[in-house]
């Protein structure tokens, strides 16, 4: 059996679940997704000739709405009320892997394993139907053993949380368009 | 220290989509189309008492969102069931609460989860949601447990963490935009049948 323990800070967590990319990025990223359409259409409407203050009202009312909503970051969604730094420790073996911290303990067997993105500091475990399980690198001595016992016993993950994050902003970016060439071309509003 | 309360029952579909029914995000999604919708709508109105006649790009998205609002949406939201519960290597769900915290696990594996560790949680009709982080909440079906049972649950939760009901910032502010687009349509037929 592997083990591992470490403190734990939660800033790393969320950190570990974005894929290294900051709460503040995220929140940047998701309303640019948003507000780069919403610019562009109200810049249109006014080329057009079109009454550009509906356009200007429904985007600010929109971003508005968006950085409320953006106000906890994704990660943190994530992540969850953890304290800022709590103990945690790791157990592998044949069957699965054990995670334990100050919220509670989690055992899922490999079979419940949908994937596992390896970052320098994290292993990122996907369960079906839960939040994903960090295992932060530093908590083991023997980590050539844990990549080889993952390697064996996971497949890599699909998508890395930084490509979930980017395609996440991608669906936000490309039906704010559609409503945007709407409203800019189509609509006589 | 009370007696366990404990229960076992299948995963199904509709727990699946009662439990996003309450999650944000998808009223959120539901909320913006049926705002797109009315906005639309109210044009293609207001053009058709004015210069009767239709106006086709309106009308046409109205008519798109409304059916994307009572067909397109809840079917997604069905597949979207089907596919993580296909994804699950197991549907069973057993599941035990008592003053230390819950646990609920099948076959593959566990979560034990301490009650300091539940931010909050909701209830549908059909289950009780408890979220130890925002994104995916543990589904706690009423029916996997006796009838009397579900009081004890309802109890032994509430005293360990924050009921929540209310629909959080987002969601308030789409609810607020959707009532201000119906009062302007109601305002513009009524500024139409004056005149």
């Amino acid at each position: 059996m592997l083990r591992g323990s470490a403190v734990v800070e939660r800033r790393e967590l969320e950190l570990a679940v974005a894929g290294g990319v900051p709460p503040m990025l995220q929140r940047v990223a998701m309303i640019a997704a948003m507000g780069v359409p919403l610019v562009c259409m109200t810049v249109l409407r006014a080329l057009r000739g079109g009454d550009v203050r509906v356009a200007l009202l429904t985007s600010a009312v929109a971003l508005v709405a968006l950085a409320i909503g953006m106000g906890t970051s994704i990660s943190r969604r994530i992540v969850g009320d953890v304290a800022e730094r709590s103990d945690a420790s790791y157990e592998l073996d044949e069957v699965g892997v054990r995670v334990e911290n100050a919220s509670g303990s989690v055992r899922v067997d490999w079979s419940a394993v949908a994937g596992v993105y390896q970052s320098p500091s994290a292993f990122l475990l996907y369960v079906h139907g839960r939040s994903p399980l960090v295992l932060l690198t530093r908590a083991f001595h023997d980590l050539p053993s844990v990549r080889a016992l993952l390697a064996e016993k996971t497949t890599p993950a699909r998508f890395g949380p930084r490509r979930l994050l980017l395609f996440g902003c991608g669906m936000l970016f490309f039906f704010t368009s559609l409503a945007a060439v709407f409203f800019a071309v189509v609509a006589r509003v | 220290m009370s007696s366990p309360i404990a229960g076992q029952t299948q995963l199904q579909e509709p727990d699946v989509v009662a439990a996003w029914a309450l999650h944000p995000l998808p009223r959120v999604v539901r909320l913006s189309t049926l705002l797109f919708t009315g906005s639309v709508a109210t044009h293609a109105v207001t053009i058709w008492i004015r210069e009767r006649r239709v106006e086709w790009n309106s009308a046409g998205t109205a008519v798109f969102g409304l059916l994307a609002l009572t067909l397109l949406l809840p079917w997604l939201t069905r597949v979207a069931a089907r596919i993580k519960l296909a994804a699950e290597p197991s549907t069973r769900l057993e599941l035990e609460l008592d003053d230390t915290g819950y646990r609920a696990g099948n076959e593959h594996g566990d979560t034990a989860t301490r009650w300091q560790g539940l931010e909050h949680w909701r209830e549908s009709p059909t289950a009780f949601l408890l979220y130890s982080s925002r994104v995916m909440p543990q589904i706690v079906p009423k029916r996997a447990f006796e009838g009397e049972d579900v009081a004890r649950l309802r109890t032994l939760i509430g005293a360990h963490a924050k009921l929540q009901t209310g629909s959080g910032c987002l969601v308030i502010v789409m609810k607020v935009l959707a009532g201000v687009t119906v009062l302007s349509f109601v305002a513009s037929l009524f500024q139409l049948l004056r005149t």
